[in-house]
């Protein structure tokens, strides 16, 4: 064990066959994947091949039929969503999933105050955290909303309550980011602002994003997975997945 | 925000006249008015502790009576081994003894009703109260039936001296603990625990996603919540020496759901401004009107409908509202609507006093106390009708104006215009 | 042994009345989201009208008249109702119903004050159908099992033939798919909430001259409705069936059998002549635990198996 870590990076994820069915329904018939620690992963496909739902195994929502799955070499299928965030995954959605009637600065400490230490606490109140407190004013201008600290983020524009989702799920120091289409709704001047964030937070983390936008993914990926109908035809360079004909006839082929 | 500065104003106003008046009520009034000012406090502890569940986790429970309940019967025995020289604690410190047992009630039954989501959390916490209730009915030995179980409070053992014969006494007593129960309930609010439980209202999911256990944090908020019901409980045994299987009943229960939405589950202090409001009705409109809880239901109803952040939301919100639109033209749009809904009012009245002449008076034939009306005569009953009829068609006309001009603004591409009335 | 298998018929009817109603707060839970807290009142108003129609007309045209007016209610409720509140959430529109509940309540007892109704079984129903041994099953028992029978039978025709009842099954299972049907779902919810309440009135104009009619009725069925629909599962019909039918021969049962409690559990406690806090215990008959039996059960079944007995979701 300790002679192959050794020799290869250490891996952020791996998922062994990992298999999902919904009844009848074979969704992921079984996908093996690994994704060093540090990389900028991305996985593409067509519409219904089974993202999202390779992404809600990944992190808790639903458990695998079969297979494994290790988050820094520790087996993490099946555990319920809370315990693999604590573990070090966190991720965002593609259909924003904030809290609405609460304020942008309540939001973000909401996600600080469980790795800070200060989870469940009733007997302090939460400014008394004062390092909480700074964090969360620091993420705050990090994801560029300082402006609408006290706003009730249920009002914010739509482009801001997806900085929101980003920056609660970067809020806490996961060593390991899924991202699930972050800029789905995004103008184009938007989504250029949002991939150089993109860039930023994938700096000494490893990121697996799910996107649609080509632009993006072949810019911010070291690596990219092509999923079609639940299995997994290619993984590579952004200049292999390029060359690579099944690809090009599965996926790329289909939209040029 | 100047707005936000100003709301803070308001509210801190607010809390400073009803603490006021609070603090002068044994001078102010009649011993009745001392009771009424006491059971008030007690409500607007109860309602606080009730809303740590509704307002701040988002968990509509049926059953506070359980916890209420239990505390003011645990007071009441503990009381008894006062008098009887058997527990050695003074007078002052059953009502903490009260909020202990409410809290080992709510440890226990929250491990039950926290099992399945929301609206299941609702009919389990139902179906707790009516088991409670009916358990208390049918042991009359520890609960003491029809009759119910009655202390007498002075006993030798009290911190202050004090006898707690008078209503005054007694009054001190319940409101420094209310207050400082209160005044912690507010302080919760702001603790970890208090803003997660908000995050758990408004999205449960994506705090498990977050690395949290939802149902931690319900199953602390629950024991909260049964804690400071319990010791509210405790005080309600301790002002009126008694209590019988009933407490427990869902009229409890209604009871303080109906005082906290009233004042407004949105906000910290809403539920004790709703249980102070619905106390005075309680006891004024009782006065006035056989139908009293008809309107208790009405209003609660028009708050459920139009108005959910409830009374301190409308207070709180009228100087935005005046910000936004200038003074003149807020208070015509109030008055215009208060024209608007007056002949409706007036007709509802009507009906309802006369309906409830004809079925609860001695004589119903008999002229009605309201006005010397005949609640026989077809002339009357026709005009009530037409008030009501009034009013309904002049809202709905003016719905349809509304919904018009917002399509006529919306094609013209102008929506903001048609939305400003 | 008549005795049982009366007691069985019994506890079978009263099933089959509590179904009539739990198929229409299913029914409506599972469509709209929304649990009628005022369930119980719907079938209290069913009852009311009836005995007013009974004593103007006659029970046959109450029969017909009093459900439809209650449906109207009902389709009025959510029209100018729980549509304004729908928009607030779920538990806004529970407090809606809950507040409905306490309005209709008032209202009845505003009208008909606080004692029973005269609410009698139609003459001409009143005669033993047939007698065994010493127990005798009387006409209107028999009528009350068609109409439940026929509901039932008209109900599962519906679900399993009709246009509308593919929708009601899709939204069963899909809730969400509804909307993309490009169908008239207001238009859908007031006639699912109107026919729910409805139901629950057929069952007052059927139910309130052979049980009770009096304004506390509408409490006492609408918690052991709730009772009902969260054993069986939150939107299953089938384990609101299932729930109906077992807690109402349960219930049947437990008052037809004197057994003393304390035999059972602790021998000798009886004679103990034990006096103090719960000395009931020591005399309590299970006959006495009828009315308890149902929370009981909710609450071990909650403690086991939190999502009931057919359940498969909570929303």
């Amino acid at each position: 064990m300790m002679a192959r870590a050794d020799r290869r990076p250490p891996l952020a994820l791996e998922l062994r066959e990992v298999s999902k069915s919904f009844g009848a329904a074979r969704i992921i018939p079984g996908v093996s994947l690994t994704v060093p620690a540090g990389e900028f992963h991305a996985v593409i496909g067509p519409n219904g091949a089974g993202k999202s739902t390779l992404f809600n195994l990944i992190s808790g929502r639903f458990a695998p039929s079969s297979g494994q799955i290790l988050l820094g070499g520790q087996p993490i299928e099946g555990r319920s969503p809370s315990v693999i965030n604590r573990m070090g995954l966190s991720r965002s959605f593609q259909i924003t999933n904030i809290f609405k009637n609460i304020s942008v600065f309540e939001n973000i400490r909401c996600a600080l105050l469980g790795p800070m230490g200060a989870a469940y606490s009733f007997w302090r109140r939460a400014s008394a955290w004062r390092e909480i407190t700074r964090e969360t004013e620091r993420l705050i201008e990090e994801i560029g909303l300082t402006a609408r600290r006290d706003t009730i983020a249920g009002s914010l524009s739509y482009a801001e309550q997806r900085l929101l989702e980003v920056g609660m799920t970067i809020a806490g120091d996961a060593s390991v980011l899924l991202l699930d289409e972050p800029m789905a709704g995004m103008n184009h001047n938007e989504i250029d602002q949002f991939s150089d964030f993109l860039r930023r937070i994938g700096e000494g983390r490893t990121v697996m994003m799910v996107e649609h936008d080509m632009n993006v993914v072949f810019t911010l990926a070291d690596r990219i997975s092509v999923l079609v109908y639940g299995e997994l035809i290619a993984t590579g360079t952004p200049a292999e997945i390029r060359q690579d004909q099944r690809v090009r006839d599965a996926y790329l082929g289909a939209e040029a | 925000m100047p707005n936000a500065n100003l709301r803070t104003l308001i509210a801190a106003l607010l809390l400073l006249v009803i603490a006021g008046l609070f603090l002068a009520a044994p001078w102010l009034g009649s011993r009745a008015t001392i009771l009424m000012v006491t059971q008030a406090v007690i409500l607007a502890c109860f309602a606080m502790a009730y809303n740590v569940l509704l307002g701040q986790t988002g968990l509509l429970s049926f059953g506070p009576a359980v916890y209420f309940g239990i505390g003011a019967f645990s007071a009441l025995y503990a009381v008894n081994g006062i008098s009887s020289g058997q527990l050695p604690l003074p007078l002052e410190l059953v009502p903490l003894l009260a909020g202990g047992a409410g809290l080992v009630a709510a440890l226990v039954f929250g491990l039950i009703s926290l099992r399945s989501g929301q609206i299941a959390f609702a009919m389990i916490t139902m179906g707790l109260a009516e088991l409670t209730h009916v358990f208390a009915m049918v042991f009359p030995s520890v609960f003491g039936g029809e009759r119910g179980v009655s202390i007498d409070r002075m006993v030798e053992n009290t911190l202050t001296g004090w006898g707690y014969g008078r209503p005054d006494e007694i009054y001190w007593l319940v409101l420094f603990w209310a207050v400082l129960s209160i005044a912690t309930l507010a302080w919760l609010t702001r603790t970890p625990l208090g803003r997660l439980a908000n995050a758990v209202r408004d999205n449960e999911q994506r705090v498990a996603f977050l690395g949290y256990s939802p149902a931690r944090i319900r199953y602390l908020q629950f024991a909260l919540s049964g804690l400071f019901s319990g010791l509210a409980g405790g005080l309600f045994a301790l002002t009126y020496e008694i209590a019988n299987a009933d407490i427990f009943g869902l009229q409890t229960s209604a009871g303080v759901l109906i005082a906290a939405y009233v004042g407004g589950i949105g906000s910290v202090f809403g539920p004790a401004l709703g249980a102070i409001v619905v106390t005075l009705l309680e006891f004024r409109l009782a006065r006035a009107t056989e139908a009293w809880l008809l309107y208790y239901g009405l209003i609660f109803m028009g708050i459920v409908m139009f108005a959910p952040q409830g009374l301190w939301g409308l207070l709180t919100g009228v100087p935005t509202a005046i910000g936004r639109e200038g003074f003149a033209v807020w208070l015509t749009q109030r008055l215009k609507g208060l024209a608007l809904l007056l002949p409706g009012f007036v007709g509802g009245v009507l009906i309802v006093e006369m309906s409830s002449h004809r079925a609860n008076a001695y004589d119903p034939h008999l002229p009605m106390h309201l006005l010397g009306l005949d609640a026989f005569s077809p002339l009357n009953w026709v005009l009530a009708l037409g008030l009501v009829a009034v009013s309904a068609a002049l809202l709905l006309a003016r719905r349809r104006q509304a919904g018009r001009r917002r399509r006529d603004g919306l094609t013209a591409g102008a929506a903001l215009a048609g939305g400003a009335e | 042994m008549e005795y049982l298998a009366f007691a069985l018929v019994n506890g079978l009817l009263y099933g089959m009345l509590l179904f009539m109603l739990a198929s229409g707060l299913t029914l409506i839970f599972s469509m709209m989201g929304v649990l009628n807290f005022a369930h119980g009142s719907f079938y209290m108003l069913g009852a009311y009208f009836a005995y007013q129609i009974g004593a103007m007309g006659s029970f046959w045209v109450a029969l017909f008249v009093a459900p439809v007016l209650v449906g109207v209610i009902g389709m009025a409720v959510e029209r100018y109702g729980l549509r304004v509140v729908h928009k607030h959430g779920h538990v806004a529109e529970l407090l809606f119903t809950f507040g409905l509940a306490y309005l209709i309540e008032e209202v009845v007892l505003m009208v008909w004050g606080r004692q029973p109704m005269p609410y009698r079984v139609p003459e001409a129903l009143n005669f033993p159908l047939f007698t065994l041994g010493e127990v005798s099953f009387s006409a209107y028992r028999g009528f009350m099992f068609l109409i439940a029978l026929a509901i039932f039978v008209v109900l599962i025709v519906i679900l399993r033939k009709t246009r509308l009842g593919m929708l009601v099954q899709a939204a069963l299972s899909h809730p969400d798919v509804l909307w993309s049907l490009g169908h008239d779902v207001p238009r859908l919810f007031m006639l699912v909430f109107g026919g729910g309440v409805a139901l629950a009135g057929l069952a007052g104009v059927i139910g309130g001259n052979f049980l009770i009619t009096e304004p506390g009725m509408a409490h006492h069925v609408g918690t052991i409705l709730f009772v009902i629909v969260v054993i069986g599962g939150l939107g299953s019909l089938a384990g609101a069936f299932i729930a109906s039918v077992g807690i109402g021969i349960l219930q049947t049962l437990m008052v037809a059998y004197d057994l003393r409690l304390a035999d059972v559990l602790v021998p000798g406690l009886a004679e103990s002549g034990y006096r103090g806090p719960f000395q009931e215990i020591t005399t309590m008959t299970l006959a006495n635990l009828g009315p308890v039996m149902p929370y009981l059960l909710l609450v071990v079944l909650m403690a086991l198996r939190p999502r009931g007995l057919l359940g498969k979701r909570d929303h």
